[in-house]
Order: C-alpha cells, then sequence, then structure tokens
C-alpha cells in the first residue's frame, strides 16, 4: 500500500518513518529516476521542511532546511558575495538542499576547492527508529563524534531522512574566463589534463567534452585569470582560445550545470575513475552510441544512454573494467547502481545501524 | 581476561603471530608506550606488537575478538587527545614499521602509502614532482598517517584546503571485527554514501586501515607570508574579521599571543616585533598571478587594522621561519612549564575576541597561567593551560579550568575539538555536544563493527563500567592503582 506523507514538522517525518514498513524520500524530483518494478513504499515529501536556519557569512557557514531549493540558497549566499563552491548540479531545475547531499553530486567547478563532501559539516536527520539525530557541527572546524554528515553524502534516502544539514561556504571568485583546447586523441587529451592538473595554475574545472576538446575554467580578479588563461595555453602546447568573462562564458558551462547536453529521454550515468581508465572505457565504448563527457580532470565520466540495450552494454563494460556507475536521470531502470557493486561488511553493517528494520527504501 | 590460564593462552596465541623480537611484554618495553601526547595520564599495557603485514594485524584483531582483548594502534603517539593510550587488560598495536609509501602517481597526484609513514615523508617524496600532501599538523615531523586519517588531524592550513578527511581518497582497512573492507577508491569522486568519510576520525574504534590513498596538491608557486603584531589579541582577532569580510581566503590565519611568542623564540629562535601582545600570521599562496592580484589588498587590510608592525617573508627562508616559531609552540611551551593541557575548542570566528577574554578571565579564576595561539581562521583554540603536576591541587586547577574552556565553546555554538579528536580526554563532554539519540546513533555504527568494543575501549564514548572518568579529580584506574600521572 502506498501512501504520500508530506513533511510539514519534524514530528511528521518521525511519524511517517514510524509508521512505514518501507518508505522513500523524495524533494522535487530534479534527479528523478524511473524503476522497471513497482516499489511497494510510502513516500515522503520533504519540500515543506524548508528555509535558511541561520547564515552569517562571516563564519563561512549556512544551515538550511532538506527542502530548501538551491536557486534561494545560492542567491542568498550570492548577496553577500559567497557561493557554494562544489558547484552542485540543476540548481534551476529545483535541486533542494537534502537532494544534493542524498545525491552527493558535484558539478564540474568543483575541481579547485572540492566536492560536496567537503562542505557538508553538520546534520540533523531522522534515523530509521524514528528518532532525531545530530551529527557533526556549525562551525567550519569540527572533530568530535563520529563524522556522519559525510556518510549521508551519496545515501540516497537509504540511511536516513535529512532534516537540516550546516554547509560550509567560500567568497565567490569575481569573474570567471575559459580556455577551450582541442586535441588530437583521448591520449593526447589525458596527457594535457595532467598537465594542467601538475601545473600551479588555480583551475577551477577541467573538462572533455564529446569532440574531444578540453575546457578549462579559470575563477579570480580579472587580470589574474586573463594572465592565468594565457599561462593554460602555453602549458598545454597546443593551440586554444580563451573566452573572455561574458554570458556566452557561462553558457559553456551551463548545459554540464543543469544536464542539457543529456537528452531528457536518455538516462544519465555516473562514473567515479580516474584518467588511468579513461582510455580503456573509451576503446569500449567506441562502437556505442552514448555520448560522454569526463569531468573533474578526468575523475568523472558522466555517460548518456538513449536505451536499455546501450545500459545493459555499458553494465557489462564496467564490470570487466572494475568501475562503478550510477544512474542518476531517467529510466526505467531494475536498479540504480550498474557495474561493480560494491557491498562489504562494513557497509552492511553501518546501513543496519542507521536503520535497523530496513524501513528505507533500497533500489540500488 | 579473567584467568591467568586464559592470559598464558592468549600470549601463546600473540607469540604464534610474531617473533620475539616483534613482541614486547618486558616492563621497560612497555614504559616507552604507557602514555601518548596527552601526558597526564599513563597506562601500561600488557603487550606491544608490531605488524609488518596486514595479514598479521588481521590476526591480531581477531585473536583480540575471540578473547575480548581491548586493542589500541598506535602511531607516533602524538595523540594529544589520549587517544593512543593504553587499555590496562589490552594491547598496543604499534604500526611503525609499515611504513611505506607503496606508489606515488604524480600524474594522478595520488600515493597509496602505509599507515606507519609519517605525514612529512609523504611530501618528501612528493617534492620532486612538485607535489605536496596539504593537512600540517604541528607534528607532522613525527606523527604518522594512520594516526592522522583516524583522528582526522587538521593543521594550521585547514581554512582553505581542509582537513586530513579532504585529502584522503580511499582505505583499506582491517574492520575492527578482523574483517577486510576497501572503502573509496583512487579517484577524487565517489559513489556514496561515502564510508571512508565516516570511517576517518572515527578514533581508532571502527578498524586500522592498512594502506591509505591520499591526495596530493601541486605546491603553490607563490606565496605571501605577513607576520603582523598588535596591541592587544582582541585586535588581532578583529583583523582577522577584516580579512574575511573582504572576501580574500587566505591559507591560513594563525595567531600567538605574547607567552607562545616567548615559548617560540626560546626554543627555535623565533623573532617577533617588541612590545606586541599578539600576532597574527596571514598567508596567502597560489598561482603567481592570483597572489600578486591579493596581496596589495591584504596589505592595505594589515594597515587598516591598527597592526603596530608588520612583517613581510621576503623568502621561502623568512616564510619557513615564520612556520617554525608558530608549529614550535606545543613542545616550546614545554620549556616554559614542567606541564600543560592543550585544549583545541572552536567557537564561531565572530566570537573570537569574546572566548578569548573567558578564557584569560577563568584561567585567572583558578590561577593557571595561560599560553593562547590558534587558528584563528577557523575559530579554532589552543589554550595551553600550564601547571607544575608536582605541587598539589596543580593538576586538578588546570583540568578544572580546560573543563570550563570546553563548556564556553559548547555555550558559544561550537565545538569541543576543531582537530585533536574526543579521545580520552573529552570524552564526558560529548554527551554535552550531542543528544542521548545522536550519541546512541553513533554507539550503535561503533557496536555495528565491534560489538565487544574491543577496539581502542574507553574513548571516545563517555561511561562503561570499566572506563568511566571526568577530567576532575582522579581517574578509575588511578584509583585501582593501575594508571599513575606523571
Amino acid at each position: 500500500m502506498t501512501k504520500i506523507f508530506r513533511a510539514e514538522s519534524i514530528a511528521d517525518v518521525q511519524l511517517a518513518i514510524r509508521s512505514s514498513s518501507q518508505i522513500r524520500i523524495a524533494g522535487n524530483g530534479s534527479k528523478s529516476i524511473s524503476y522497471q518494478t513497482a516499489c511497494d513504499s510510502s513516500t515522503l515529501d520533504i519540500t515543506p521542511l524548508s528555509g535558511i536556519i541561520d547564515y552569517d557569512p562571516s563564519e563561512f557557514t549556512v544551515t538550511a532546511r532538506a527542502g530548501t531549493r538551491l536557486e534561494d540558497l545560492t542567491a542568498a549566499l550570492a548577496e553577500r558575495g559567497q557561493f557554494l563552491p562544489f558547484d552542485p548540479p540543476l540548481v534551476q531545475q529545483g535541486a533542494t538542499v537534502g537532494g544534493m547531499i542524498a545525491a552527493g553530486l558535484s558539478g564540474p567547478n568543483r575541481l579547485r576547492f572540492g566536492s560536496v563532501r567537503d562542505f557538508i559539516l553538520g546534520i540533523r536527520f531522522v534515523d530509521g527508529t524514528g528518532a532525531v539525530a545530530s551529527a557533526g557541527g556549525k562551525v567550519v572546524k569540527n572533530a568530535a563524534g563520529f563524522d556522519i554528515p559525510k556518510l549521508f553524502v551519496g545515501s540516497w534516502g537509504e540511511l536516513g531522512a535529512i532534516l537540516e544539514v550546516t554547509l560550509k561556504v567560500f567568497p565567490r571568485p569575481v569573474e570567471y574566463c575559459s580556455v577551450r583546447i582541442e586535441t588530437d586523441s583521448i591520449s593526447d587529451a589525458i596527457e594535457i589534463m595532467h598537465r594542467l592538473a601538475r601545473s600551479p595554475l588555480d583551475l577551477d574545472a577541467i573538462d572533455l567534452n564529446e569532440s574531444r576538446a578540453l575546457l578549462v575554467r579559470l575563477g579570480g580578479k580579472p587580470n589574474a585569470i586573463e594572465q592565468g588563461a594565457a599561462r593554460v595555453i602555453t602549458r598545454s602546447e597546443r593551440k586554444g582560445t580563451c573566452i573572455m568573462p561574458s554570458p556566452a562564458e557561462r553558457q559553456l558551462w551551463s548545459p554540464l550545470q543543469d544536464w542539457s547536453w543529456c537528452g531528457a529521454d536518455e538516462m544519465m550515468i555516473r562514473i567515479p575513475l580516474t584518467t588511468f581508465h579513461i582510455q580503456g572505457l573509451e576503446s569500449k565504448l567506441e562502437s556505442m552510441k552514448a555520448r560522454r563527457r569526463y569531468s573533474v580532470g578526468g575523475n568523472v565520466a558522466y555517460i548518456a544512454c538513449p536505451t536499455t540495450a546501450e545500459l545493459i552494454e555499458l553494465d557489462r563494460i564496467l564490470h570487466l573494467l572494475r568501475l562503478p556507475g550510477r544512474i542518476i536521470r531517467g529510466g526505467p531502470v531494475q536498479s540504480s547502481q550498474i557495474g561493480q557493486v560494491q557491498s562489504d561488511a562494513f557497509s552492511s553493517r553501518i546501513r543496519h545501524a542507521m536503520d535497523p528494520e530496513n524501513r528505507f527504501a533500497r533500489r540500488a | 581476561m579473567p584467568n591467568s590460564n586464559e592470559t598464558e593462552h592468549f600470549f601463546a596465541k600473540l607469540a604464534a603471530i610474531y617473533p620475539l623480537e616483534r613482541l614486547l611484554t618486558s616492563v621497560g618495553s612497555l614504559a616507552a608506550f604507557k602514555s601518548d601526547g596527552l601526558t597526564a595520564f599513563e597506562v601500561r599495557p600488557r603487550a606491544i606488537v608490531m605488524p609488518e603485514s596486514e595479514f598479521e594485524i588481521v590476526e591480531t584483531i581477531r585473536l583480540c575478538q575471540n578473547m575480548d582483548v581491548p586493542f589500541v594502534a598506535r602511531g607516533s603517539g602524538t595523540s594529544l587527545s589520549g587517544g593512543s593510550l593504553p587499555h590496562q587488560d589490552g594491547i598496543v598495536i604499534a604500526l611503525n614499521r609499515l611504513n611505506k609509501i607503496l606508489h606515488l602517481d604524480p600524474d594522478r597526484r595520488i600515493a597509496i602509502v602505509q599507515p606507519g609513514v609519517i605525514n612529512m615523508d609523504i611530501t618528501r617524496a612528493a617534492e620532486r614532482y612538485g607535489l605536496f600532501y596539504a593537512p600540517d599538523p604541528s607534528s607532522q615531523q613525527v606523527c604518522t598517517i594512520g594516526g592522522n586519517l583516524a583522528f582526522n588531524s587538521g593543521g594550521a592550513h585547514c581554512l582553505k584546503y581542509g582537513m586530513t578527511t579532504n585529502h584522503v581518497l580511499g582505505a583499506r582497512v582491517v574492520m575492527a571485527d578482523g574483517q577486510l573492507a576497501v572503502l573509496g577508491g583512487e579517484s577524487l569522486e565517489i559513489d556514496g554514501p561515502d564510508w571512508l568519510g565516516l570511517f576517518c576520525g572515527s578514533e581508532g574504534l571502527l578498524g586500522i586501515a592498512t594502506e591509505i590513498t591520499v591526495r596530493l596538491l601541486t605546491k603553490p608557486e607563490a606565496f605571501y607570508t605577513v607576520l603582523a603584531g598588535y596591541d592587544s589579541i582582541e585586535l588581532a582577532g578583529e583583523a582577522v574579521g577584516l580579512i574575511i569580510a573582504s572576501g580574500l581566503l587566505p591559507a591560513a590565519m594563525e595567531i600567538m599571543d605574547r607567552m607562545s611568542m616567548k615559548a617560540a623564540t626560546a626554543a627555535v629562535g623565533a623573532t617577533y616585533p617588541p612590545d606586541v601582545e599578539a600576532v597574527l600570521i596571514v598567508e596567502l599562496d597560489g598561482s603567481r598571478e592570483a597572489v600578486e592580484a591579493e596581496r596589495e589588498e591584504l596589505a592595505a587590510l594589515i594597515r587598516a587594522s591598527k597592526a603596530s608592525a608588520t612583517l613581510v617573508a621576503q623568502d621561502a627562508d623568512q616564510r619557513a621561519m615564520m612556520w617554525k616559531g608558530r608549529k614550535s609552540v606545543f613542545s616550546a611551551v614545554g620549556r616554559l612549564s614542567p606541564d600543560f593541557i592543550v585544549q583545541d575548542g572552536v567557537v564561531p570566528r565572530s566570537k573570537l575576541g569574546f572566548a578569548l577574554r573567558e578564557i584569560d578571565r577563568i584561567c585567572r579564576e583558578h590561577e593557571v597561567p595561560v599560553a593562547n595561539v590558534f587558528h584563528a581562521g577557523d575559530g579554532n583554540l589552543h589554550p595551553l593551560i600550564l601547571y607544575d603536576g608536582r605541587k598539589p591541587g596543580a593538576l586538578h586547577r588546570a583540568e578544572a579550568a580546560a573543563a570550563q574552556i570546553l563548556r564556553l565553546c559548547i555555550e558559544l555554538g561550537g565545538s569541543i575539538t576543531g582537530e585533536h579528536g574526543v579521545g580520552m580526554e573529552k570524552r564526558e563532554f560529548l554527551p554535552e555536544m550531542f543528544d542521548a539519540s545522536s550519541i546512541d546513533v553513533m554507539r550503535r555504527i561503533r557496536k555495528s563493527i565491534d560489538p565487544r568494543e574491543v577496539a581502542n575501549r574507553g574513548k571516545m564514548f563517555p561511561g562503561g563500567e570499566n572506563h568511566s572518568t571526568t577530567l576532575h579529580g582522579l581517574h578509575p584506574l588511578e584509583k585501582a592503582g593501575i594508571a599513575e600521572r606523571m
């Protein structure tokens, strides 16, 4: 029997969890994944629990409820010249703070300062027993107790219902400019990525797009980034084009931030990897129609899969390469995980500790 | 282990795992492991084992689990929270022999290291590629990466770069029940949940890491390091506020008071402007053009902050000396006082001035001198409370002051520890920071891996039948004549 709960209060969240044998937490569905088999679970809509609880720019911290729209949060930060340095995706598409943590996704511009896991400081949540608990803190540095806030990053609603989180924020770079570098081959692109990553330049993003062009981004003061951009081209020893701060420059990155490069009818798959794996993956993907991009200096691949046939093939390839993959949008699929799935005693024990009665629906 | 038969059996089993030279049981050898950086406590363990392989660690942990013998993993024993203090019924697993850098990949900017590798040795190995390992605790010349991982160690550059957890990508761990698990990987990105994030900073309660993959960063090509002197510590604190409000993101902002300066001068010959009450060290780092674009702005802010003296590091040597002075303070204070307690509570940055005045008041009230040196950018305080343990009541007064300072941090919305961990020292304060249901989740996590609480028994959590203590008065182990204080 499926039931939809709307969380108007923390007590509602507790009640929903305690009265469900299987429950799924939902935000605005910006990363909605559809499944082939219906799941006999209730749904808990946390979007009414929204709003910024505490924001003091001089502390570099902000605390917001799970249902807060990232659009609102980032606007409040921007007003004070600050931002979320991990570049969360789907800000304009309705993504919420809770969903951002639960999905654990960061955007292309997270290369310089770190991913969402590096900026979560504290959390308040309801565990599988229906109890409200908190962990971490509201200050930028804290080492007291287990780091449960990090555990929630990429937990996909399977470990608890997030109520609020405290995030570390940074001053926002004044301007951005980009450099586009054409490469000859995948191995050429990888070599340039290595060269740039090892350089002392402060690079905000290094992405490899479908047409084997490298996109590099620099944020900072106008003079510094323009000089930096020239150095990027010199370092790369290839032909490059600078794209100065402008709407066109922002347009270069927005498809990766709003996922518009991937068709609405395609499944989007995310694969954490290293540059070491890219060539192997590319050689196997050559015959496939799936479009792909490599982001964060070759530390993550995004693949757009048009049909289930490609997905099955990709699953096989990832198994061969021992890489994990996760469907982050689209479907219908059987499981959101493909490729090598990690399951060891550590993860199963911790899952059980967080949710002793298996109330949180697992669709992996 | 209640009876001597079992004890004999346990030692026989240990001897089957380790050759004699790596199984220490003599009183003399055990003495070296009785204490760590929290010198107020000493507990003599039953044995020390020195594994040279993961297999030996697995065998040891399984044996400890089977026979309900507590164990604590230990590197260089620099924990300031008593994290590697032995248990009187237990053994110490000394990881110093597992000290190899297994792999260093300059292209992917990662290193895979064993837990006994010294923090600084990673940077030494990475230097030839222009890379470095960012977390820089003051003890980085001696502390090991395994301990850094277990306690999520910080350092002077956390504001911009984060703590250990932000620089560890993967770990192979022997869980506290003897099973193996691989957490994280080699990529900067993960497919969650972030199991490794939970393991990092778990204070040795969940297991022992045997291989750790760390992230290396490219050494910044430019630095701008300023040391500014102020007539009061509050003025130095206000300068930090000005810099933060400007939108700059310095790599580090550190404050030292007069007593800390005196200690650093005595220890390493660091020089400071005369007649100042506090100094603020601010460092910008990054690409040449970025530092160039920001240095003027910082210099103007320092001028506006009523600094009475300003020194700018002109070269790498001067910069190194500024940092050497700062990082020497903990050990240097040993020259000023026979004993000290160092706290590492955190307060919101905007409440630094208030917190410092309160610390001063608290320490006066308890008649204990205090030296302040702290990570101002993070609001991470390090009051060093000085006492002479030979004088009656001195330790008690120092501990009472320390406890009041921790409560102050909690009241101000901060934390009882920024980077040293809860360990032995602050476990009674954990319930003051977290409510019962939050502690219950943490306990469930611990018990799910280690139901008998064999791994680092008696740490982080308060209470428990043979390990309840407070910072006040005699430790139960002391009452039982098992532990003694130096």
